[in-house]
């Protein structure tokens, strides 16, 4: 299953060449809350797209009462889908896996606000396209795919399931190519959510630190395009990388925690090695889920170090840059995986300083291209204890 | 009594070309069957999402099925129990069991497990239609139009159906023929007496 | 001009709990089960299979061929059919046969000609030296019961005076991930109609009906008609009214001339899915049939597939015979809405007709009827 296809849009960039400047640059997208009207303005960092709506309107041609969440997903799926560029798309069985967790919660807030006070008032137009479906419907039918289409809402992995999904569609030939990933927008609901959680912080987060805080909110939009060996014969370009392997497996220990010795993560890495055939010291390198949680960075090591101890790979959290985009982040990152082949990127983890007591290893601290990456390993783990682990390989 | 039934419709897909009451109506015959069948519901404008999840031998025969009903096929003058099916092939489903055994060998797909049965077929189109009348799956070396002919004819016979749509539905790898044969009580301008002969005829050259 | 009346001749079930239809009978009537626990790799299920060592494949007859072969060789044996007869029909019903060998051989063309059903029905009919070409049936769970249906229709226009009705299926990898992918299986003895039903048994057998309208046999069991539907609602998930088995069962009733009220048994598909038996009782209820006595083999044989509609109809035939009916292991409380009468104990009663119904993937509903 070959990735012909890239497009992201995120609080560091809105294209695949902005983020690889961003990258660079070592520049985070954290910056005081301009969305909204919230409670939490001034307090509460968040990684925006630079973006406003009247702006990803006038970019895409959408009409005006389409969520947030729709906009970033258009802009990156067509984004991925020009940069595959297929010719005679129509004359294969396309598909679209999208992926997000909120929704059309962006409209559904400024309604429900309305019509708490007087149920008289408020646009019900607003919540016309509430549920995750429409998202995908909404842009699949833009995109101009009508062969397939299906959402997958898992939390936090849900564009790395919407991933591999599509690789399975593929791989049973029920399909030749996927539009595969996820979107997702900041919203009131979500910010206040999860600061009820008390894993926000109020300072730009620090993943894998010995002193990290909690996670910051971010949104955007990734997707691939997965195709079929037929398909990539035809295209007049050199693949990304291929997915080499996948894995979901569930932690079983809370709703929203990670189990302490970070069973899922582990399950989900090793299952994702089996299914490629690699050993752990063939991974060039790791894009950690790394959200900056105490419990998630915690677990999520612990497992890291129970399949790779004592030779590590290089490894970093790129939520240090673009926060925790959510439904968005396996997508999103499955993007910046595939871009660390192509280019031999590996990103810095940004804010690192002291290493985690438990640990015996730390993420990296400075940007670096050109290296030879050949296998890269993707984890996104959710609420839920849904987690997923992709691995990208060169071709 | 036998009634007289007639050949009211036809429908012959084979070798790239879609022939609805023997005109051509479609032609592609560089794709593959996957493209081809795409290509062909594509023209048709068809708009059935299920297509899309349907194993190949099942969207031969939906594809037929469509074609041979369209603009023929007066629905309204029929209940939904007077309207069967008697479906033959050589392969039965094994094109897709093939697929199928493939997937599970890393994780087994119920969604292509339930298209491993030859009359899952039957229920894609009766679900289509909703044609819930009698219908059976027969496997046959080749095409036997006399015991088809004979199968037809005790249910329109005896009243058990009205209408019944009958032929050949065959797909495995890159091999595929579907002929269907839309067979009633009424007779019409272009409709042909229903036998054996004449399915044999229309088999033989669509 | 009425049709000939359709007797039953011989007939032969051929199971783990036995080679002939007696053999199964005497083990079935001490509570015998054929549905044990068997682990395959990391799975542990319960299924009704032949011994490891039985019916191996050799360089002639695949597994599916010798239960095929065995159990019309059994059943010939209790007649003085000569298969060679020029008025003898085989029928073959199978849901997959010798789909297996795709877990042993390399795709091929040749394979694939060896798989084909065709070719199964036409060594089997070598084997014994039928003179028509064999009519094959393959149409999921009422494969058993199409067939049936099929051959009596056969005989009643005429075409032929007998019929060699045989269906069977082997339990496969193929087959047993399939239904694990389905989450199908359950986790124990299955259950039918019982509120603690969590799904099939799948099981390994053979069953081979004869049926003839020579005047001779006169006083044998007839099969008296037949019904099909199709629900037009889900390829995997049966109907959600059970409206359209309901039919076929009209239709079966309204073949063999008879009224609801005529049915002193019914022998039901009885799969222990949670939606199968739901949708089952519901149409039974709306047949009108819910106070008549009723039960499902599948807790002694598993879910026989191909074979299920013979093999359960033939105990269901010797059940009518020694009015003896045997009660349906596993069923403790009922869990189906409708109040349907499942027997949980052997039941002695004189009977006259019994009904069989089954239903499968695509949809598909069968019902037939027996009597004297």
């Amino acid at each position: 299953m070959y990735i012909a296809g890239l497009g992201v849009i995120s609080g560091i960039g809105n294209n695949v060449a902005e983020h690889l400047a961003a990258f660079e640059r070592e520049e985070a997208g954290m910056a005081d809350i301009t969305l909204f009207d919230t409670i939490h303005k001034k307090q509460l960092p968040v990684a925006e797209v630079k973006l406003s709506n009247w702006a990803l309107i006038a970019m895409t041609g959408l009409p005006e009462r389409s969520s947030r969440t729709t906009l970033l997903s258009y802009v990156a799926a067509k984004q991925a889908l020009d940069d595959a560029a297929i010719p005679n798309l129509n004359s294969f069985r396309t598909g679209f896996v999208s992926a997000n967790s909120v929704g059309g919660m962006d409209k559904s807030e400024d309604f429900f606000v309305d019509f708490l006070a007087d149920n008289s008032k408020g646009k019900l137009r607003n919540v016309f396209d509430h549920e995750c479906g429409s998202m995908t419907e909404n842009v699949a039918e833009k995109l101009g795919i009508t062969d397939f289409m299906t959402t997958i809402s898992t939390a936090c992995s849900s564009s790395a399931n919407a991933i591999f999904y599509a690789a399975r569609l593929i791989k049973n030939d029920i399909l030749d190519v996927v539009v595969a990933g996820g979107t997702d927008a900041l919203t009131k609901f979500t910010l206040n959510g999860f600061n009820t959680l008390m894993i926000l912080d109020k300072e730009f987060c620090k993943p894998f630190d010995e002193h990290r805080e909690g996670l910051n909110l971010g949104e955007g939009a990734g997707y691939v395009v997965l195709v079929s060996d037929k398909v990539m014969t035809t295209l007049n370009k050199e693949p990304y990388c291929k997915l080499s392997g996948y894995n979901n497996s569930n932690d079983a220990y809370h709703q929203t925690a990670s189990s302490p010795d970070g069973t899922g993560s582990y399950l989900a890495m090793t299952g994702a090695l089996k299914k490629s055939g690699l050993n752990p010291s063939d991974i060039d390198y790791i894009n950690l889920h790394g959200t900056g949680t105490p419990n998630n960075d915690s677990a999520e090591g612990t497992a890291v170090k129970r399949i790779f101890d004592p030779h590590y790979p290089p490894m970093s959290s790129t939520k240090s840059y673009t926060g925790h985009t959510l439904g968005a982040s396996g997508g999103v990152e499955a993007v910046f995986s595939a871009l660390a082949i192509k280019h031999g990127i590996i990103y810095p983890n940004l804010r690192f300083e002291t290493r985690m007591n438990e640990l015996p290893f730390e993420p990296q601290k400075k940007f670096q291209k050109g290296k030879n990456i050949k296998h890269v390993m993707s984890n996104s783990f959710g609420f839920g204890g849904n987690c997923t682990s992709l691995i990208f390989s060169k071709v | 009594m036998p009634a007289e039934k007639y050949i009211t419709g036809l429908c012959s897909i084979s070798n790239g070309t879609v022939y609805k009451d023997k005109e051509q109506l479609f032609e592609n015959k560089e794709a593959d069957l996957s493209g081809f069948l795409l290509s062909a519901y594509q023209h048709f404008q068809l708009n059935y999402p299920k297509f899309y999840k349907m194993d190949n031998l099942s969207k031969l025969g939906w594809l037929a099925s469509e074609m041979l009903l369209k603009d023929t096929f007066k629905k309204e003058n029929y209940r939904p129990e007077d309207v069967g099916l008697i479906l033959a092939n050589a392969n039965s489903s094994l094109d897709n069991d093939i697929k199928y055994f493939e997937s599970a060998k890393d994780v087994a797909s119920p969604s292509l497990f339930v298209y491993t049965l030859p009359n899952i077929v039957i229920g894609e189109i009766c679900i289509r239609n909703s044609f819930k009348g009698e219908h059976a799956f027969y496997i046959q070396d080749n095409f036997d139009a006399g015991f088809i002919e004979n199968q037809v004819n005790y249910l329109l016979d005896n009243d058990i159906l009205q209408v019944c749509i009958c032929g050949w539905v065959d797909v495995l790898e890159d091999k595929y023929k579907a002929v269907l044969f839309l067979v009633e009580k009424t007779n019409s301008k272009q409709a042909i007496a229903f036998s054996a002969g004449n399915m044999d005829q229309i088999f033989k050259k669509p | 001009m009425r049709s000939p009346d359709v007797f039953v001749l011989a007939d032969n079930v051929l199971t783990p709990l036995g080679k002939t239809t007696a053999e199964n009978f005497a083990n079935l009537k001490n509570c015998r089960s054929a549905v044990k626990q068997h682990q395959h790799q990391s799975l542990s299920y319960f299924a009704a299979l032949f011994g490891e060592a039985e019916f191996l494949s050799n360089q002639q007859y695949t597994k599916f061929e010798q239960l095929l072969i065995a159990s019309i060789g059994e059943a010939l044996k209790q007649c003085s059919l000569d298969a060679a007869n020029k008025k003898t029909v085989l029928i073959v019903s199978s849901t997959k046969g010798n789909i297996s060998l795709l877990e042993t051989e390399k795709n091929s063309p040749e394979l694939q000609k060896r798989i084909a059903l065709s070719t199964s029905a036409r060594l089997v009919a070598e084997h014994f030296g039928f003179f028509n070409q064999p009519i094959i049936i393959s149409n999921a769970c009422v494969s058993g019961v199409i067939a049936m249906i099929t051959g009596m229709r056969l005989l009643r226009t005429g075409q032929y005076e007998n019929a060699v009705i045989v269906g069977a299926d082997v339990i496969s990898e193929f087959i047993l991930s399939g239904f694990q992918s389905f989450q199908a299986l359950s986790t124990q003895v299955c259950r039918p109609f019982d509120k603690s039903r969590d799904g099939l048994n799948l099981g390994e057998g053979a069953g081979t009906i004869i049926l003839s309208t020579n005047k001779k046999y006169e006083g044998n069991i007839k099969v008296k008609g037949g019904g099909i539907s199709n629900d037009a609602n889900h390829i995997s998930g049966p109907s959600r009214t059970g409206q359209e088995l309901s039919y076929a069962i009209h239709q079966s009733l309204k073949d063999a001339d008879l009224n609801n009220s005529d049915i002193d048994f019914i022998s039901a598909h009885g799969t222990a899915t949670v939606y199968n038996d739901e949708m089952e009782a519901n149409a039974i209820a709306l047949s009108g049939l819910e106070k008549v006595p009723l039960n499902s083999l599948k807790g002694y044989y598993g879910h026989t597939l191909g074979a299920a509609g013979l093999t359960e109809s033939i105990i269901s035939i010797q059940s009518l015979k020694g009015k003896l009916f045997l009660p349906t292991p596993g069923f403790e409380e009922r869990g189906v809405s409708q109040p349907v009468n499942v027997i949980a104990s052997p039941l002695h009663l004189e009977a006259t007709n019994i009904l069989k119904t089954a239903s499968g993937f695509g949809g598909c509903n069968a019902a037939v009827v027996f009597g004297k």
